[in-house]
């Protein structure tokens, strides 16, 4: 019994050491994984934890703020909040998140949706960033500070909810300087692509336009982070410490915004009065003031202007729609001082100071005119009697000019329209600037040649086709094809002809351009500075918006001087001479800006201008400077479609001239008030949109989108429109800037030859969406 | 005759047993203590720098104290238990058969639900979990079952008997359901079999063809799975062509395609749905499996396993300290008192003190194993050995789900997790096995 009890207490020996096996072998393994996990991938472990529980967040840096040249904020920064959800990892999640989308219903960017389809909303965001445990997502934009309060109320029942907090920009007055400031947006994928190496991120804001995103890297500064400590609701614990962000540096314009605000309402006032007077066309203009002495702008005003903080607002899907609406039917996203334009008569002075340069007349050199050039009629019947150069340009007289011109040909002409800057960029600090275009021979076959082609290919093709069908036709049908081919290539060949006969310069683009119209085109900017050039003795200089760079810190990061792009090659006597022709102009008794300047306390010189545009009233025109003894400013206005240079835009520039004078005087703060409306809205009423003929269909005009505002905008459809059979209808004719920018190489779209063939003996016709003003020259 | 704590008493017990036991159970106080505190506000920070033993006053006490008072419930249980002989209780066994038979019935039927699962009973104020009280009635029970069969277990139908004494409770214990605990009946059954002198082949042979069985039918419904999906996938696409189809024809071919799909679906669908309705959950599937790549779902099934490896993972070698863990007082992660309590002891402790848990654990096993086999009858063998395979299978299983080697099934670590019904069965347990060593056979050379 007991040997066997020993047996059999071996035979269990045995398989209990055989059992401490299986432990130890098990032990080991649990020890092994344990040391593989602890020590060998403990880095990458500890790493992760750290991911869950150290959340860095970053904190924009406040965008450098924009002052006048007094110190006025014209753009500030003002506080906006975003809510973002962090995952949970707990089963409460769902009921946060429907608890939240109750609060947010109502909410602008969530509107007429219901809480459960915001809730849906918020868990597809969450989805979509599934990998990211907790880091949290943005679930709604520019909220409320109502919404935030009750968020703030309910915070123990919201873990996961986090609110935060950025800067955006805001405009204490209103559409002040719009849109020369330009506006800020989210980066897209494309512009985040091509800056990556700026040390921008998704999300990131940059300036679009304007100031803002010529400024771009004064004006962002470096953001900052704050490290925190979060628990597994994504509830910050603690903070661990603070990189403060380093705000932008700030701008200090040349503008005076007093100036810049009488500007904008004198133009807007301007416009709504010419609407009144049956101009129903005019709702665009664009005006720009230079201090003669510097080139420093002191106004630079385009209108219509848009409300700026559309883009900072918390707008609804529907408000957005109609505030982009609007922009995009006032165009008013586009800069019109950086626009084109046919200068009309105020081009004359750049005649006058060719023939005189050149010796072709001296300053006694007179015409006795009759009313008519050749086939050309003055815009005055029966003519202005006899003239000499001073004369011509107070009455402005075209016989005068196209004798003139006659003698001098393009090419001087085109080199002193270069010599006063016009047909060349400024160089001013903003986007989008277009250079202008001089007329000339090889500009003028370079218009029409494309033209030309596409009525070729057109006519080739109608070939080609009957070519098959005549090859595949019998014997009787023959003859009804050719002369169905025929009937369809007769009108081609009829506008090849005539397309033909223009690719050569005759005597009247000659004569065309003598008084400003033609090919001519400039920005009102580029006009300001011409007549800064001729005010200040011939230097012509670069007009710059940005005095300075100041750091938030009160250091000047960077100083704009003035700079001069060269001395206009015209001696001072052939500028005293045209200096004082200007003068006459605003001097009774038959001075064509005399009753303009009735009454001034000041002494102007200026020159009125009108710009015929074929299909529509004309454009308004007027250049001025003042005081004449000793000039201080210099300016340019343009009101699109606005009739006669004088009326329309000359009472404009008494207006900005007044101001001008009586600011001197006054507070740098006279006459701006806060928290403007949109000047759109206010300063003018918006035009009655006239009925759906030309003005609907302004094909060609720049559609700007936020996204690729102004610059290249000008495309419009131009490019898309076959050329030749049907022209855009209604056309946008003299629209500004409304071609792509006919200098860089680029082909102008061509004018439609097909309903409108050009009338020989005149100019092209102004049709698709190249601008062209007619050639039937008309100056007051 | 209380023997109150006389001398005579104190030598005969196992005191290596007992003081790997006491000091499991202290370190299981603190770090249960530590677990269950949660960072609110930065005030906790400062408890990092603290000293040690100021630590632990700044431990959360709640969980703890009431672990405490169910340790002393415990304590009481074990010294009953070491009072009556185990040949005396042994005697009992068909009573307590048919008494655990009635209790786990008694969950069926009046059990509370929590987690997905009617595993708990309340009598008054208390609530407990029958299963754990099961698992030690089985070894009870099954011991004298089997000693009564000593010699009798070479053929396999020798062996069905057991199997189906043992398999009544299990399948009970399975309804609750509770997958974890039936796992344990049959891990301690092998174990006590293969003592008890069943053969060894037979038993391997047994174990290795239920492997390939469950390995087989996670293969099988992998593939159901997938066709399952599939299918609702290729449908949905159809179902979208046939919306934009231009012309009637395609339409009509979109149409009978779909109608094929839709057949194949259907049957591919039933064939899923039954298998499920046989076996295992969908859920339960996905949660034994998810431990071989749980970051196929990070936000769900993974989740705890991926928390509690990057606890275990950046705790190191030394540990992030008492206190120091962020994924615990972060509540990163989750269950951390109970069943993952093993990852707190990682992330705090690092590989030293998680190394230090197993060796622990490892004295406590050898310990039990030398007392099987020191008893003095086969029955003492088969219950000291039923016992300690009992812990092993917990320690392992459980340890292995917070290290992502096994898969996340809620057994408990025995005398560490937080939970009155286990720590007292643990106890009670730990009794028997003195119970056993106090009457172990002398050896007189």
């Amino acid at each position: 019994m007991a040997t066997d009890g020993i047996i059999t207490s071996r035979k269990v020996e045995k398989k209990l050491q055989v059992l401490l096996g299986l432990v130890i072998a098990a032990f080991a393994l649990l020890f092994i994984r344990l040391a593989y996990l602890q020590l060998v991938e403990a880095d990458k472990y500890k790493v992760m934890a750290q991911q869950n529980h150290l959340r860095l967040i970053p904190i924009a840096a406040p965008r450098g703020e924009i002052f006048d040249r007094n110190g006025v904020r014209i753009v500030g920064n003002q506080p906006v909040y975003t809510i973002s959800f962090a995952y949970l990892g707990v089963e409460d999640t769902d009921r946060v998140i429907a608890r939240l989308a109750r609060i947010l219903v109502g909410e602008k960017s969530f509107q007429g949706k219901t809480a459960e389809e915001i809730e849906q909303e918020i868990h597809k965001k969450l989805q979509e960033q599934k990998l990211r445990l907790y880091e949290p997502v943005p679930v709604a934009d520019k909220v409320s500070s109502e919404t935030v309060s009750r968020i703030e109320e309910q915070r123990l029942e919201l873990p996961g909810v986090l609110i935060d907090v950025r800067p955006v920009r805001h405009y204490p007055y209103g559409d002040l300087l719009v849109p020369t400031l330009g506006y800020v947006g989210i980066m897209d994928q494309k512009e985040l692509e091509e800056n990556k190496d700026k040390g921008y991120t998704l999300g990131d804001s940059w300036g679009k336009d304007g100031l803002e995103k010529s400024f771009e890297s004064y004006l962002r500064g470096r953001r900052g982070a704050r490290q925190v400590e979060v628990d597994a609701q994504g509830q910050p614990v603690r903070d661990l410490g603070v990189k403060e962000p380093v705000p932008g540096d700030n701008l200090v314009l040349t503008v005076d915004a007093r100036l810049q605000r009488a500007v904008q309402d004198a133009l807007a006032r301007g416009i709504a009065r010419v609407q009144k007077e049956g101009y129903s066309q005019a709702r665009a203009g664009a005006a720009v003031v230079l201090d003669v002495r510097t080139g420093e702008i002191l106004a630079l005003a385009s209108h219509p202007t848009y409300d700026p903080t559309i883009f900072t607002r918390d707008l609804s899907p529907q408000e957005w729609n109609e505030a982009w609406a609007k922009i995009s039917r006032d165009q008013s996203l586009l800069n019109r001082a950086l626009a084109l334009y046919p200068p009309g008569s105020t081009f004359k002075m750049v005649v006058a100071a060719a023939a005189l340069e050149m010796g072709k007349i001296t300053s006694r050199f007179s015409i006795y005119d009759t009313g008519r050039y050749k086939y050309k009629m003055d815009w005055k019947p029966g003519g202005h009697g006899r003239v000499d150069v001073v004369r011509a340009l107070k009455v402005s007289c075209d016989t005068f000019f196209w004798t003139v011109g006659a003698m001098l040909g393009p090419e001087p002409i085109a080199r002193y329209a270069r010599e006063f800057g016009l047909g060349q960029k400024t160089g001013v600090e903003l986007p989008g600037e277009h250079a202008g275009r001089i007329p000339g021979p090889e500009q003028k076959y370079k218009l029409w040649k494309p033209l030309l082609d596409n009525v070729q290919r057109q006519m080739d093709e109608i070939r080609k086709e009957y070519e098959k069908r005549l090859a595949g036709a019998g014997e009787g049908e023959r003859a009804a094809l050719e002369r169905e081919m025929n009937r369809r290539l007769a009108p081609l060949q009829e506008q090849y002809s005539k397309i033909e006969w223009e690719l050569t310069w005759r005597e009247y683009d000659t004569l065309d351009m003598s008084i400003g119209q033609g090919n001519n085109y400039y920005t009102p900017l580029q006009l300001a500075n011409y007549i800064a050039a001729i005010a200040n003795g011939g230097t012509l200089y670069k007009p710059y918006l940005v005095k300075e760079v100041v750091a938030p810190d009160g250091q000047t990061v960077a100083r704009f001087s003035p700079r001069v792009i060269r001395r206009v090659d015209v001696s001072s006597k052939t500028l005293e001479i045209i200096r004082r022709g200007m003068r006459e102009v605003a001097l009774p008794p038959d001075g064509t800006a005399a009753g303009v300047f009735a009454g001034a306390e000041y002494s102007v010189a200026a020159k009125t201008g009108t710009a015929e545009v074929h299909g529509h009233d004309n454009h308004a025109l007027f250049v001025a400077f003042a005081p004449y003894e000793k000039p201080e400013v210099a300016l340019a206005v343009v009101v699109e479609y606005g009739g006669h240079g004088s009326s329309a835009a000359g009472s404009v520039a008494r207006e900005i001239l007044d101001a001008y004078f009586s600011l001197k005087k006054a507070p740098p703060t006279a006459g701006l008030s806060k928290e403007k409306a949109a000047g759109t809205q206010q300063a003018a009423p918006a035009p009655e949109r006239p009925a759906a003929s030309s003005g609907n269909n302004r094909s060609g005009r720049p559609v700007a989108a936020p996204q690729a505002p102004s610059g290249g905008a000008g495309r419009g459809n131009s490019s898309g429109q076959p050329a030749g059979v049907t022209p855009p209808a209604g056309s946008g004719g003299g629209t500004p800037a409304a071609g792509p920018p006919p200098n860089e190489g680029e082909t102008v779209a061509p004018p439609g030859t097909g309903n409108q063939p050009p009338a020989t003996g005149g100019s092209p016709s102004p049709s698709g969406s190249a601008p062209e003003a007619s050639g039937e020259g008309e100056g007051q | 005759m209380i023997f109150l704590v006389s001398k005579r008493f104190v030598r005969s017990l196992d005191h290596t047993l007992l003081l790997s036991a006491a000091a499991l159970i202290c370190f299981s106080l603190i770090t249960i203590g530590s677990a269950t505190l949660e960072f609110t506000d930065e005030s906790f920070s400062r408890l990092k720098d603290l000293f040690f033993m100021v630590k632990l006053l700044h431990l959360d006490y709640t969980y703890v104290i009431r672990q405490v008072i169910w340790i002393l419930a415990g304590l009481l249980l074990m010294a009953l238990i070491m009072y009556i002989p185990y040949e005396d209780i042994c005697k009992h066994a068909r009573a307590l058969y048919v008494f655990n038979l009635i209790m786990l019935v008694a969950v069926v039927f009046l059990g509370r639900e929590a987690l997905g699962a009617q595993r708990w009973i309340s009598i008054g104020p208390f609530t407990f979990q029958p299963s754990e009280f099961a698992k030690l009635i089985m070894i009870i029970t099954l011991a004298s079952f089997l000693s009564a069969r000593e010699g009798r277990l070479d053929r396999f139908r020798d062996l069905l008997p057991c199997f189906a004494y043992v398999g009544v409770p299990t399948l009970l214990i399975l309804m609750q359901p509770d997958l974890g605990t039936s796992m344990v009946f049959v891990a301690v059954m092998f174990g006590m079999l293969y003592l008890a002198g069943a053969r060894p082949r037979l038993l391997l042979a047994l174990i290795g063809s239920g492997l390939i069985l469950m390995i087989g039918l996670f293969a099988l419904h992998t593939y159901l799975h997938k066709a399952d999906v599939n299918l609702e996938k290729q449908l949905l696409a159809l179902e979208q062509q046939k919306k934009v189809a231009v012309s009637e024809k395609d339409r009509g071919e979109l149409e009978k395609k779909y109608q094929q799909v839709e057949k194949d679906y259907r049957e591919v669908h039933r064939r899923h749905e039954s298998f499920h309705r046989y076996t295992l959950k969908e859920y339960q599937m996905t949660r034994l499996t998810v431990f071989l790549d749980p970051q196929s779902d990070l936000l769900g099934a993974g989740y705890h396993i991926w928390q509690s490896l990057i606890a275990v993972g950046s705790g190191g070698f030394l540990g992030k300290g008492l206190l120091g863990g962020t994924q615990s007082h972060l509540t990163f992660l989750p269950i951390r008192h109970t069943d993952f309590i093993f990852s707190v002891v990682g992330e705090e402790f690092g590989f030293l003190g998680a190394g230090a848990l197993l060796a622990l654990y490892l004295v406590f096993l050898y310990r039990g194993l030398k007392i099987a086999s020191q008893a003095r009858d086969l029955q003492g063998t088969l219950l000291a050995g039923g016992v300690v395979c009992m812990f092993a299978f917990h320690i392992f299983v459980n340890i292995g789900m917070t290290i992502g080697i096994m898969p996340v099934t809620g057994i408990p670590l025995p005398l560490f997790s937080y939970g009155g019904s286990n720590m007292v069965m643990n106890l009670a347990a730990l009794g028997l096995l003195l119970n056993v060593y106090m009457r172990r056979r002398k050896i007189l050379f």
